[in-house]
């Protein structure tokens, strides 16, 4: 595919199969919102170098690849036994999802206590469900993304988590994708929907992995709501192969005294994007966007966060961390936006990374847009090595060059995972940490 | 046990030792003194393996091998060990699991068995009563918050664990009270034994009325300008060092 036209007339053409394959779901409202978002896409471009928001991030290596769209049934070669190791213990219920696809005999989501209800997007689709329709349209109204536009266009399925007033989900759900294809190449474009009423209460924790060495783009969106004084702990896990890519857009929108945590975990993918977006509409919002990734070969992790402070009285913390080894390279642009109103606003953000190689590469860039005066705003970068010291007092004590070093940089990472609640998750982050650095 | 022929090392292009001349023999404690600047720590960092400088010169034999070629685990693992100056803070490193990492890399060095948590356990509380070091601290990260009598407690509690042929104590006793001092001292005079041997670099003499030595040298200007018995950091305490200075025109 040489050129912007003939690329678009890829997915055009992938958007033409998956109808096909739609049947009787094309007659649902939310199909004239997918030819709405298909148009959209053909309208908008791609973005490139020239781009700001897009100057250290380089897509071609997606747009040349040629990604069919999975099929819209799910398939039953994945046996449970080969997602065992992907398992995380105690958790109140799990969907889990193959090439996109929910697969029901692989997931559990069993009885939930009242208003809270978990399902998976195709279906609460089927039943009309238009939450999901305002949502998109909504979206669509004022949307300049092409990817945003793409995920709209090929909704089909992801996670619907509702959460009614004062309900309380104390166990994660635990949300599962793996790409399982090995001789195609697919495309999947999951949609969250995640609604939580006012004063209730849920975690979640979402792992994306790869059963196969098959090349995978994923292009997810997800959107939360937290309701007045609810309270939201989201993971994020992307552990996928070097041969998959993604880009993530998550949305968030905090009510009042509402308290939000997302913790994003990058260990896996070529090429990696993830886009935070958190409006804190109403006053004592308290906000947490934590992140790390671990780099290495040729792997390329862009993470953006966007934090608008619109109202008086909310804080926000922000601490990302990075580990690049070989010719890999990082991205970290975090803006704070802090509008006329929002005064005693208070904002924290952090961004520091350790460059394990000479070829490693890191561009950071804290933009603080503020527009109020009695505020306090922190920021600050650091682009590092391992300390010297550290090492030295390490090693004259015995321990071996290679392993003082993985025991400096899981301790760097690891203040990240400590940060996640529930004990299981954080052990399997701390074991994909420690396999990570061995390898 | 060492010995230190002719030894030249310089940072940057500055030769800060210029020519040491120094034997350890098994069951021997050594006392370096001397004042500020004059090669006493990077003495002791050099024996560690501290990567920062350059050996221009000399040799230093430790048990038969060139101790200079061995990286600084290899080093400890043959029974080296610095007591440092200045601890290092590392967050995120549980105390507990660095040092059971640490004796059980050692341990696997010299072809042992690694320890298990219970019988790890079991050594560590038995070592810790010999600094008074509050099992609290063992919890936290390395270092991390601890004051610096904990810091220096902390070093010597390692060295009780990893129980090495050679300590080198450099400047054990800056920034100790009386009491800390006490309680450190004692630790390293209980690990005193006819096998090992201890170098014990200050600057002041307070130290060795508690750790006394069998021998003392005094280093200025990057050289061992005189050695004696104890009674010679008396007569420092008493005269200072520039009376070496003097001395050491006379005895040319």
């Amino acid at each position: 595919m040489t050129t912007i036209s003939d690329k678009k007339a890829w997915y055009q053409k992938q958007f033409n199969s998956f109808e096909e394959g739609l049947n009787g779901q094309k007659s649902l409202p939310i199909h004239d919102l997918r030819k709405q978002a298909l148009e959209q896409f053909l309208t908008l471009d791609f973005p490139n170098s020239k781009n700001e928001d897009w100057k250290y991030t380089n897509i071609e290596p997606i747009l040349n690849h040629t990604f069919e769209t999975s099929p819209n049934k799910v398939s039953n070669q994945v046996k449970a036994k080969s997602i065992e190791a992907f398992a995380i213990a105690d958790t109140s219920a799990q969907l889990v999802f193959v090439d996109g696809r929910f697969s029901e005999s692989l997931s559990n989501i069993g009885v939930m206590p009242t208003g809270v209800t978990i399902k998976n997007l195709s279906d609460a689709l089927s039943e009309n469900n238009d939450k999901i329709q305002t949502a998109i349209s909504e979206r669509l109204k004022s949307n300049k993304n092409i990817f945003t536009a793409l995920n709209s266009a090929f909704i089909l399925d992801g996670v619907y988590i509702e959460i009614a007033e004062h309900a309380i989900l104390e166990k994660p759900i635990y949300v599962l994708h793996v790409s399982a294809s090995h001789e195609t190449s697919l495309f999947n474009q999951p949609y969250n929907l995640i609604t939580v009423g006012q004063n209730a209460q849920v975690s979640i924790v979402e792992n994306y992995a790869s059963l196969s060495d098959g090349s995978v783009f994923i292009n997810s969106f997800t959107d939360i709501a937290v309701g007045a004084d609810a309270k939201v702990d989201y993971v994020k896990i992307q552990q996928e192969n070097t041969k998959s890519y993604h880009i993530g857009s998550t949305e968030i929108h905090q009510h009042r005294n509402s308290h939000f945590t997302h913790r994003l975990i990058t260990s896996g993918g070529a090429l990696v994007r993830n886009v935070i977006q958190v409006h804190l509409d109403a006053k004592g919002i308290e906000s947490t966007l934590d992140g790390v990734y671990l780099t290495n070969g040729t792997q390329h992790v862009d993470n953006r966060t966007i934090i608008h402070h619109a109202k008086p009285n909310c804080n926000s913390h922000e601490l990302y961390k990075g580990i690049l080894d070989g010719k890999s390279s990082g991205v970290f642009n975090g803006k704070i936006i802090v509008h006329p109103d929002a005064q005693k606003t208070d904002a924290k953000q952090s961004n520091k990374n350790i460059l394990l190689s000479q070829d490693a590469v890191m561009n950071t860039k804290p933009q603080l847009e503020i527009f109020a005066d009695d505020v306090k705003c922190t920021h600050g970068a650091t682009i590092g090595r391992l300390e010297e010291e550290s090492l030295f007092y390490l090693r004259s004590r015995g321990i071996g060059k290679e392993q003082a070093k993985n025991m400096l940089t899981y301790a760097f990472a690891g203040e990240i995972i400590s940060r996640v609640g529930h004990e299981p998750t954080r052990t399997y982050l701390d074991e994909l940490l420690l396999d990570r650095l061995e390898h | 046990m060492l010995e230190i022929k002719n030894l030249h090392a310089s940072v940057n292009g500055n030769e800060i030792l210029h020519g040491v001349n120094l034997k350890v023999n098994a069951g021997e404690i050594h006392a370096i003194m001397g004042p500020n600047g004059s090669g006493k720590s990077t003495l002791a960092q050099i024996l560690a393996g501290r990567e920062d400088y350059n050996i221009t010169e000399g040799e230093v034999i430790y048990n038969g091998k060139n101790l200079l070629d061995m990286s600084p685990e290899d080093r400890a693992s043959e029974g080296v060990f610095l007591a440092f100056q200045y601890p290092v803070e590392i967050p995120g490193v549980n105390n507990t699991y660095f040092l059971k990492t640490a004796l059980n890399a050692i341990r696997k060095y010299r072809g042992e068995e690694s320890l298990d948590a219970m019988d790890f356990l079991a050594l560590v509380k038995q070592k810790m009563k010999l600094v008074e070091m509050d099992e609290d601290l063992l919890k936290r990260p390395v270092n991390e918050g601890f004051s610096g009598g904990e810091k220096k407690r902390n070093e010597i509690f390692q060295m009780a664990v990893l129980n090495p042929k050679l300590s080198i104590l450099d400047e054990t006793d800056s920034g100790l009270d009386i009491d800390a001092l006490k309680i450190v001292s004692n630790g390293v005079n209980k690990l005193r034994s006819k096998d090992n041997a201890a170098i014990v670099v200050t600057h002041y003499q307070r130290l060795l009325n508690y750790i006394v030595p069998d021998f003392v040298h005094v280093l200025v200007d990057g050289q061992i300008v005189k050695s004696g018995g104890k009674e010679l950091a008396l007569q420092l305490e008493e005269k200072g060092y520039d009376w070496t200075r003097e001395t050491e025109g006379a005895a040319v």
